[in-house]
């Protein structure tokens, strides 16, 4: 499931911190019951539990990164990031 | 020991006595005092590690390998190698290059690392006694992800000719490794492993992943043995698509209702395995492994169960 998040352009990865937590080690039980995660793996943003066992395509992520996006800037890198993900799928 | 036990659970039989099958992976390498690189690498060192963890554990069956890099690293894909888990596939030919571009081939018994395991695989088999030898290939969506990459899950559903194409290729690639254990090994049993599977909608399960499981099925059927899905993760939306792909055996994540899984294989006359808790349990000890054995071996059962970690 990281994967996903480790394939997204530099420009995007600029501004968001992604951490993998292992559910191996108390501080990744901890971060888990902090997060009311329910089931593994599951990808979080902003402290949501947004993707549950699902990897979701890119155009889902994108979405999900721009309406969690702080600033228009990054909401304009974000689109950018999208548009140019899914022209391969026009 | 009982292989016979483990043969007759997978194929959803009942059995006296449920049978147990660790999978042990690159833990049996710790046991031997060696690190996952050296072992993964040496075909003596293999075979004794196998053999050294069934007698430990007094097991019934037990992987060869646990190893989902096999396929991928035998193609030629860079892979990194840990000294206590085993390698991981770090890059995705695919990404960027369509399949008729990128030069890869189906990979066979001579190439790549599958000269080191089938060796250890011939080894272990001779000294294992009474234990089921079970092969685990790599399925065909989590090549297709070692392929392809992250992109592989908006193909999908945004480009699926394109998926279907890819699935394809990795469809052979995971049967011919499903052949080799089957029959050049000698696996009493072999599963498709597809740590991913968990990972997609049912829908894209059943459109994408069933009909790529079929030629690791047919060839581990026509060389006689019996096959095996194993899965990771939360598989509960699919686990009863699992049970109609075709293969024996559905073996299931500790994340898992073991009530649910067992109703489910009873529904289609499919063998079980799971699941007790290797992180909660084994790893971590924040639930009693007795305890969680108790639990699972109540509610798998007698018929068709194979009690194993999840």
């Amino acid at each position: 499931m990281v994967d996903v998040l480790n394939s997204l352009p530099d420009d995007v990865k600029d501004f968001i911190e992604y951490k993998e937590w292992s559910i191996k080690n108390p501080e990744g039980i901890q971060m888990f019951m902090a997060r009311k995660g329910r089931v593994l793996p599951t990808l979080c943003i902003n402290e949501a539990c947004l993707y549950e066992s699902i990897i979701p395509t890119l155009d889902e992520l994108y979405d999900s990164l721009i309406a969690a996006a702080r600033t228009s800037n990054q909401k304009d890198i974000l689109s950018h990031a999208l548009k140019k993900a899914m022209e391969e799928y026009e | 020991m009982g292989k016979q036990a483990v043969l007759d659970a997978y194929q959803g039989k009942y059995t006296p006595v449920v049978p147990w099958v660790p999978y042990v992976g690159v833990h049996g390498a710790y046991l031997i005092g060696e690190t996952a690189t050296k072992v993964l690498q040496d075909p003596n060192l293999l075979a004794k590690a196998v053999v050294n963890a069934a007698e430990r554990y007094k097991a019934d069956g037990i992987p060869l390998v646990f190893d989902l890099a096999i396929e991928a690293m035998s193609m030629g894909i860079e892979a990194k190698w840990f000294d206590d888990n085993p390698p991981t596939v770090i890059a995705h030919p695919l990404a960027d290059k369509p399949l008729t571009e990128a030069g890869l081939k189906i990979p066979g018994p001579n190439d790549g690392r599958w000269p080191v395991i089938i060796e250890a695989g011939k080894k272990a088999k001779a000294e294992l006694g009474d234990v089921a030898l079970i092969g685990l290939a790599c399925g065909p969506l989590t090549l297709a992800s070692h392929l392809r990459g992250a992109k592989i899950f908006t193909d999908m559903v945004k480009k699926p000719e394109l998926a279907q194409e890819i699935l394809a290729f990795a469809a052979k690639a995971s049967a011919e490794a499903a052949r080799i254990y089957a029959e050049e090994i000698g696996c009493d049993i072999v599963a498709l492993v597809e740590p991913v599977g968990s990972q997609v909608r049912p829908e894209t399960y059943d459109k994408f992943v069933i009909p790529a499981c079929q030629p690791g099925l047919d060839a581990i059927h026509k060389a006689g043995k019996v096959s095996a899905l194993y899965i990771c993760g939360d598989a509960t939306k699919i686990v009863e698509n699992m049970m109609y792909t075709g293969a024996s055996c559905v073996c299931v994540d500790e994340q898992l209702n073991m009530n649910y899984v067992r109703d489910g294989a009873l529904k289609y006359g499919r063998g079980f395995g799971g699941n007790l808790k290797l992180t909660l349990a084994l790893s971590l000890g924040i639930v009693d492994p007795r305890e969680d054995a108790i639990v699972s071996l109540a509610a798998g059962g007698k018929i068709g169960y194979t009690f194993s970690p999840g």
